[in-house]
């Protein structure tokens, strides 16, 4: 086991800089996913630390050794990858030995850690079974199983589960949850799926543009999200935004007005634009807010568009700057767009005329120009623990 | 001692053409030839009483007695004896393509990133006197940047064994592209200094092969005709790399035009053009000095045989075995295995670009 710190990574290609100064610490055991749209640098950053890719420039320390020039076989890392490359002219305990007898280990040796490598991933009895006799989750197994019998310091997995149908990759979710709780190996896990960002990590780490967004538990990106991007990327369906400017009273917009002590957020001046942020179960209809303590002016809407998905049902909020002068005045555009939602057995259709309030305890701003979060609650009280959390997270 | 190759006993799976083609040249660099391997007994006993070596069937009989190996099977088994070999630490000198389809290519260099053992992929071009010439010329930027490379890599009608693994999609992973554009890919990226590819664009296509009225004057391989045939003979394709670097391919087993082999190397400051099987290297450039003119530079070169230099490479890198490049670099080495697997990956781009009737995206 080892921790592993990445010191200012750039990765540059000829036109590209796939990696831009990303420095961060993953502390010995922790699960850390790095998260991030298509090209955002997940995938290069942790070739980095595999010894696939060599960086620009920084330094990659597993342990206390520094591995930036160490080729991949030497750094005490397993790797598991999306396509599930498992020889298909070797049996399930050939594959699973691989790594071990290229090593030389002696035969003893070999049999009893495959044995404990498939007893944990729950292939028993399947060992000299071939890979195109198994399906596709067992074939992922055998790929973890022979990852686990290396014993390595680290294991590294990029999208492993990307090629499991929907229903299996959920199931696997809670196998590798399982697996690092048995093993207590740091794991680092590229994604795009926010999911199992949010729901297999101890932190995460939000990718984009090469740079890290931010660094931190899921529900702290979730709840205080750094800035633009990682209020946009984590959560499904996404926060909605709505660009104002900071006045005397508080922050104001064209259909959206929230009232608030200017002084709370003493980084931008009057007049600066800002973006307002809040999460569609943030929005609630008048009628049923009785539980939101603090809550902002009514807004008035007309219900748009209904997309019932079960447990609950999003509502395209179209809004109006006040009940008078409604959308004939101009056209409905994306700005005037709220998402809400709600519980199946709210009494809403399409077209009816609503009143929501927003909770002011969830209400994100952000410096437009910047994209960096200013503030995670407006609550009346000034409170100093709802500030901005620095970009890279210190615990 | 640089030359001294008499310690590197070495072994060759796969005993067809190929095999003893690469035999002879073994025995001309004096490498202790010891073995071949084959599942066909005919195969073993043309080789063991040509060579008056032992034959196995198995090829671990074979990893038993020997320090390398020079595997020339069809390309569905490279990757089973190519991994057989690594884990016995022997070392390996595979015939292109690195695999019959991506995926396998992918495990092969997995395994190799793991092992001890040198593992040269058999892009036997490079090591053309006039391709070297060149290389060194673009390293010391006589042309400047390199924009564009028009790779030609044409046959009118040469489609080899019709009717044997060659043409069988299940086994090769391919026709003529997989054939002959690795080739072409290969040289085309190593001149360009192995960029990043952003995009692949192609077209396979398949037009001679399965007609009963075939016509050709020479057939490498014997003839059995257009059954079974199920893979390409000619692609177009346009490689798209990183600031703007391209390459246009044009591979045929079979086309209605004239053999073509030429290279066409554009720069910023001068172009080259040379012609594989013709050998000659031209450089055009143009200058104001003087007056305005252009100038076309011929440059003759002594003709080499690309095999036996590629063999005499993969011993020497053997005995540096230490200095395994890992092909992150300009230097990746001769037949670096991340290279052929990028020659893979940009193969399978061009026919999943082809099956899908569009762009290829190479992004992360």
């Amino acid at each position: 086991m080892a921790r592993i710190q990445l010191e200012h990574i750039t990765k540059r290609y000829e036109d590209v800089t796939a990696v831009d100064d990303v420095s961060m610490e993953i502390e010995d055991g922790e699960f850390v996913t790095f998260v991030g749209p298509s090209g955002c640098g997940k995938s290069t950053t942790m070739e980095t630390v595999a010894g696939l890719t060599k960086p620009t420039e920084g330094k990659v320390y597993i342990g206390d050794r520094e591995v930036t020039n160490l080729a991949p076989k030497d750094r005490g890392v397993a790797m598991v990858f999306q396509n599930i490359a498992l020889f298909p002219h070797m049996d399930v305990f050939e594959n699973i030995s691989f790594g071990l007898r290229l090593r030389k280990y002696d035969d003893e040796e070999v049999r009893r850690r495959v044995e404990q490598a498939a007893d944990i991933v729950q292939l028993e009895g399947m060992l000299d079974r071939m890979p195109d006799e198994m399906s596709g989750g067992q074939r992922q197994r055998v790929a973890i199983a022979r990852a686990i019998v290396r014993n390595p310091d680290v294991f590294l997995m990029d999208e492993p589960l990307a090629n499991l149908d929907a229903k299996l990759r959920v199931h696997m979710r809670t196998e590798l949850q399982r697996l690092h709780r048995e093993l207590g190996t740091t794991i680092i896990y590229v994604t795009h799926d926010q999911a199992e960002a949010m729901t297999m990590s101890n932190r995460i780490a939000v990718l984009n543009e090469g740079k890290l967004q931010q660094l931190a538990p899921p529900l702290e990106c979730y709840n205080e999200p750094a800035n633009l991007f990682v209020a946009g990327f984590i959560g499904s369906p996404s926060m909605n935004f709505v660009e104002g400017e900071l006045t005397a009273t508080g922050f104001e917009s064209e259909n959206v007005d929230v009232a608030f002590e200017p002084e709370l957020v003493p980084s931008v001046e009057r007049g600066d634009t800002l973006t307002l942020g809040v999460r569609p179960e943030d929005v609630h209809l008048v009628e049923t807010a009785d539980d939101v303590t603090e809550q902002t002016d009514e807004l008035y809407a007309t219900a748009d568009v209904l997309e019932p998905m079960g447990d609950e049902v999003f509502v395209y909020l179209l809004l109006s700057e006040d009940a008078d002068r409604s959308m004939e005045q101009e056209p409905a555009t994306a700005p005037n767009q709220l998402l809400m939602s709600v519980t199946p057995d709210t009494d809403i259709h399409e077209g009816k005329e609503v009143a929501v309030v927003l909770d002011r305890s969830k209400i994100h701003l952000f410096e437009t120009a910047t994209g960096n979060a200013l503030r995670h609650r407006l609550t009346e009280r000034s409170d100093s623990d709802s500030g901005p959390t620095a970009t890279e997270a210190d615990s | 001692m640089t030359d001294d190759r008499s310690n590197i006993e070495t072994g060759i799976v796969g005993l067809g053409n190929i095999g003893q083609y690469h035999a002879e040249r073994l025995r001309e660099l004096e490498v202790p030839l010891v073995g071949g391997m084959d599942v066909a007994a005919e195969a073993r006993r043309r080789f063991a009483g040509r060579y008056n070596v032992d034959v196995y069937e198995d090829h671990q009989e074979l990893y038993e007695t020997v320090d390398a190996v020079v595997i020339t099977t069809p390309n569905k088994y490279h990757e089973e004896y190519a991994v057989d070999a690594f884990e016995q630490g022997i070392h390996v000198l595979l015939e292109k393509p690195l695999a019959h389809d991506y995926e396998s290519a992918a495990r092969i260099a997995a395994a190799a990133r793991e092992t001890e053992s040198v593992c040269m992929v058999g892009f036997n071009n490079r090591f053309a006197n006039t391709v070297q010439i060149l290389k060194d010329r673009i390293d010391r930027g006589e042309l400047g940047d390199i924009t564009h490379v028009e790779a030609n890599y044409v046959r009118r009608r040469g489609i080899p064994g019709r009717g044997s693994w060659f043409t069988r999609r299940q086994i090769a992973g391919g026709g003529a592209l997989i054939d002959l554009g690795v080739h072409a890919v290969d040289l085309a990226l190593y001149l360009l200094e192995y960029p990043r590819v952003t995009e692949v664009s192609g077209i396979a296509r398949s037009e001679f092969g399965s007609r009963e009225e075939y016509a050709y004057l020479e057939m490498w391989g014997e003839d059995t005709g257009p059954r079974g045939f199920d893979v390409d003979d000619s692609a177009s394709a346009f490689v798209r790399c990183a600031e703007g670097r391209t390459v246009s391919l044009e591979v045929a087993w079979a086309t209605n035009r004239p053999a073509n082999h030429e290279f066409v190397v554009r720069g910023s400051d001068a172009a080259a053009r040379f012609d594989l099987l013709e050998g000659g290297l031209t450089i055009h450039s143009a200058s104001t000095r003087g007056s305005s003119h252009l100038e076309n530079t011929s440059i003759d070169v002594r003709q080499n045989d690309t095999h036996t230099a590629e063999q005499r490479a993969f011993f020497d890198r053997i005995r540096r075995a230490d200095d395994k490049t890992d092909g992150s670099g300009k230097d990746g080495g001769n037949g670096s295995i991340e290279q052929a697997l990028l020659v893979q990956e940009v193969i399978d781009g061009i026919y999943r670009s082809s099956d899908a009737d569009a762009t290829v995206s190479f992004d992360e």
